[in-house]
């Protein structure tokens, strides 16, 4: 039961000067009612063993961090001097990393603690080192401590790590020291299991179909190639020769699968375009689960631009592997686009600095020309509904990182018309829309149960919404449909969750003008979807917004080939596109010729498509023809 | 002496009962869950949800007695995870007190609010007192305290009503309600005025 007293509002005897005071004030007056909910911290269910060993990432301060920042927009920005003016990674390092003595003098602290370094990137703003959790206590002044919250069990410092004195001044945090927000992949297929064993037909397929003109649910990219007008790419000579797509995943693969997709396609591919790089700096070697995510990664991106080297970055996905995974691509600097299929929900990071440490890494992506797409989740509105199911807990909105980062492309999914077979019949969805699982309400609560849809529909669409952690970034200022994040976002759970009672697990700010996301919108829906050949065996019916953003790299990969390269700008790269694409949006919204097409019915469980930016689909699907045109 | 004495004592017990009589004992407030009565009914995504100050509370607690001059603070949480448009209904029903027929309670305010009580959704009303009240809203997704407060006018009284989604335009047997809950309150007034 909550603690406030209806005295401290004494609602039924009040003065008349108080009733005054009440109006006058307005919504003033209801501040100071007291949470009716208490708040719930994570369960603590005591230290973690202190012999436990973890790999962590210290983030060393930019130098001259304001400087990068502005270095991030005016590389950017066709207006400024510096558009395109990318630095290489060694050039970034002398720039902006620490000092090599301000490194030194920190790696040797580290050692002096007893710490193991085991790498020190070559951006000198990040060092890689190993140790029990008795040292970092030791060193760091937090314990760690085991501890589960609404059915998730993770570890995390109990209090916030206190930077040693030596080493303050150039250090912003140590990542990896919690693993509350462990990456998921974003591929899967329909709901197909429990009480939906059998409900969904996935397509028959012997094999991977050869040509284009392939039923929704049965896509490959020559598929999507024609419904984004890519074929004018290809056309005129692009293939993404000379460039490199860069993957950065969190599950091994069999690289078999891919070049056997590649071939059944008929695409022409250099037999060793792929090299795969072991990122392995954390608690143990890359593990297999999440396989199919790193297949269709390197499928899909490949596919789309087959004259394009790979590289394939395969960190664990553990503590601090997913930000080691993209340090080490963007350390290497061999690759023109990275993307990632894989995230949690932004706010899973709060506490964490890993958040801060990708945000840098992301800022040192920008400065070296290098794109960075991610997959905006595949949970619709509702992006943490997927790790606590509704009606267990309350809806919240929700949005994925690192979508989320105004640093990343966004890249979020829509359904395109199609009629789905299911056990009980068919289902028709007739548009063109945001991917959002509430067109199989009807369906789903006829025959099992608006509680089966709550628990197996609801989290499903494209990820989008506004985040509460990301100040909205400057391409997105003053465009219409741009919304900052709404009101009453608490996370309610019951017994289910709790073991008893009620508990109030996260409030989020109301009104923030955060960063809207996504940027735009390929199809994603499953039903809808693609083919996978995955394990040797093609299977269709496959979909998430895990296939958008691959295909982005791939057809940002095509682009940049099409960018002439000069002396500031030696690699051809295109960088962060985000400001021109919201420019070129701000200057022909969806007229002819424009490299957006409009999405304008339906919805992904909360945010409503139409005729602007919207949080369900974005700036809309691309032409990717006419995005050529636009990004070159 | 003893007279004295036991006139000060009896003095002071008016006074306590006096004073009690202006301050009545307060209700720990209780905490509900509006859960969708629809729920499962297959095309129907909206819902009616109960409102009534009989029961359980969130946590299973039984919501005791309540007495006349008690005051009370009911909360009741709705989560919506779509746009809705809101009503709300409640209102008193009747007991007795004395000979009299009386309203059960009088409410003197709502609000609604997150469930942090910092963003307010609609005001206040201090000065409402009524026997009946209502509210329309629109909401957007999110999770909602509905906070009601009000006095037991006597032995018995409790109040009812609805909170549904939609409608926007009051459905029949909203509309019923709130029509069959003003009548009472058009009876009782007469009858009021009647045995004055």
């Amino acid at each position: 039961m909550r603690n406030k007293k209806l005295g401290a509002r004494a609602p039924l005897a009040f003065s008349a000067l108080s009733l005054a005071a009440a109006f006058v004030l307005g919504a003033a007056a209801p501040q100071a009612m007291a949470v009716i909910i208490p708040k719930v911290a994570p369960k603590d269910l005591g230290v973690a063993s202190p012999t436990q060993v973890r790999t962590l990432s210290l983030g060393l301060t930019p130098r001259n961090g304001a400087a990068l920042d502005a270095l991030v927009e005016s590389v950017a920005d066709p207006k400024s001097p510096n558009f395109r003016k990318f630095l290489s990674s060694a050039q970034f390092a002398a720039q902006f990393g620490q000092t090599p003595e301000a490194v030194a003098q920190v790696a040797a602290f580290l050692q002096s603690q007893g710490f193991t370094v085991t790498n020190v990137h070559a951006s000198n703003l990040l060092i890689t080192f190993k140790g029990t959790n008795a040292q970092i206590a030791a060193t760091f002044g937090t314990t760690i401590h085991n501890y589960t919250q609404a059915g998730s069990a993770f570890q995390a410092p109990a209090t916030a790590a206190v930077m040693p004195a030596q080493i303050a001044a150039v250090s912003v945090g140590v990542g990896g020291m919690g693993t509350r927000a462990r990456p998921m992949s974003y591929a899967h297929t329909a709901p197909n299991a429990g009480a939906l064993a059998g409900d969904t037909v996935q397509p028959a397929l012997a094999a991977v179909p050869h040509d284009a003109g392939n039923p929704v649910g049965s896509w490959t990219v020559k598929d999507l190639a024609a419904k984004y007008n890519v074929n004018p790419l290809y056309a005129k000579g692009l293939t993404g020769a000379g460039k490199t797509i860069g993957i950065a995943t969190l599950a091994t693969y069999d690289q078999a699968d891919v070049y056997a997709y590649w071939a059944a396609l008929g695409l022409s591919v250099d037999p060793n375009r792929i090299t795969d790089v072991i990122v392995d700096p954390a608690d143990g070697a890359p593990g297999t689960d999440g396989a199919e995510e790193t297949t269709l990664d390197v499928e899909q991106s490949g596919g789309l631009a087959p004259g394009a080297k790979m590289r394939v970055y395969i960190g664990p996905n553990a503590g601090n592997g997913f930000l080691e995974t993209f340090a080490t691509a963007l350390d290497e600097d061999m690759v023109d686009v990275l993307s990632a299929s894989w995230g949690s929900p932004e706010i899973f990071y709060d506490g964490d600095p890993t958040l801060a440490l990708m945000h840098n890494v992301f800022k040192q992506a920008a400065v070296q020309g290098i794109p960075v797409i991610a997959a905006s989740g595949d949970s619709g509105a509702y992006d943490i509904n997927r790790n606590v199911p509704y009606p267990d807990c309350s809806t919240l909105l929700t949005v994925d990182y690192p979508a989320a980062d105004p640093y990343v492309l966004a890249a979020g999914g829509t359904s395109l018309p199609n009629v789905s077979p299911h056990k009980h019949g068919t289902v028709t969805q007739p548009y063109e829309r945001p991917w959002g699982g509430d067109y199989m309400k009807d369906y789903i609560t006829t025959w099992y149960g608006l509680g089966l849809y709550y628990t197996s529909y609801l989290p499903e669409g494209g990820g989008g919404g506004v985040s509460v952690r990301f100040a909205r970034p400057s391409y997105q200022n003053g465009l219409t449909g741009v919304q900052n994040s709404a009101s009453a976002q608490s996370l309610l759970c019951g017994p289910t969750i709790t073991g008893g009672g009620y508990a109030d697990y996260w409030d989020l700010p109301a009104n923030a003008a955060g960063r809207n996301l996504p940027d735009v919108a390929l199809n994603a829906d499953p039903a809808s979807g693609y083919v996978v050949l995955f394990g040797g065996v093609a299977q269709g019916g496959w979909g998430g917004t895990s296939f958008v953003a691959p295909q982005l790299n791939g057809l940002l990969t095509l682009i940049s080939e099409d960018i002439t390269p000069t002396a500031s700008n030696p690699k051809g790269r295109m960088g962060r596109p985000m400001p021109k694409m919201y420019a070129a949006f701000k200057a022909q919204g969806y007229a002819a010729g424009s490299p957006f097409l409009p999405i304008t019915v339906g919805d992904n469980e909360f945010y409503k498509a139409g005729p602007n930016y919207n949080p369900a689909s974005g700036l809309g699907s691309v032409d990717f023809t006419a995005l050529d045109a636009a990004l070159k | 002496m003893n007279h004295i004495k036991k006139l000060a004592l009896a003095a002071a017990v008016a006074l306590l009962a006096a004073s009690g009589a202006q301050a009545a004992p307060v209700e720990e407030d209780n905490v509900f869950l509006l859960v969708n009565s629809t729920e499962n009914v297959p095309g129907v995504f909206t819902g009616t949800y109960a409102v009534d100050s009989v029961g359980a509370d969130i946590n299973g607690n039984a919501v005791g007695p309540r007495v006349a001059g008690d005051t009370f603070v009911d909360d009741y949480l709705l989560e919506i995870n779509d746009a809705q448009d809101v009503s709300f209904f409640v209102a008193a029903n009747s007991a007795k007190s004395g000979r009299k027929v009386v309203p059960g309670v009088t409410f003197s305010g709502f609000v609604l609010t997150d469930l942090t009580g910092s963003t307010v959704f609609a005001p206040i009303d201090f000065d409402f007192e009524s026997h009946s009240i209502g509210a329309d809203w629109t909401l957007q997704s999110g999770t909602y305290d509905l906070e009601l407060w009000g006095t037991i006018g006597a032995n018995g009284g409790n109040y009812s009503g609805e909170l549904d989604t939609p409608p926007a335009v009051p459905e029949p047997t909203g509309l019923a309600l709130m029509m069959a809950g003003l009548g009472a309150m058009g009876m009782l007034a007469r009858r009021r005025k009647n045995l004055s």
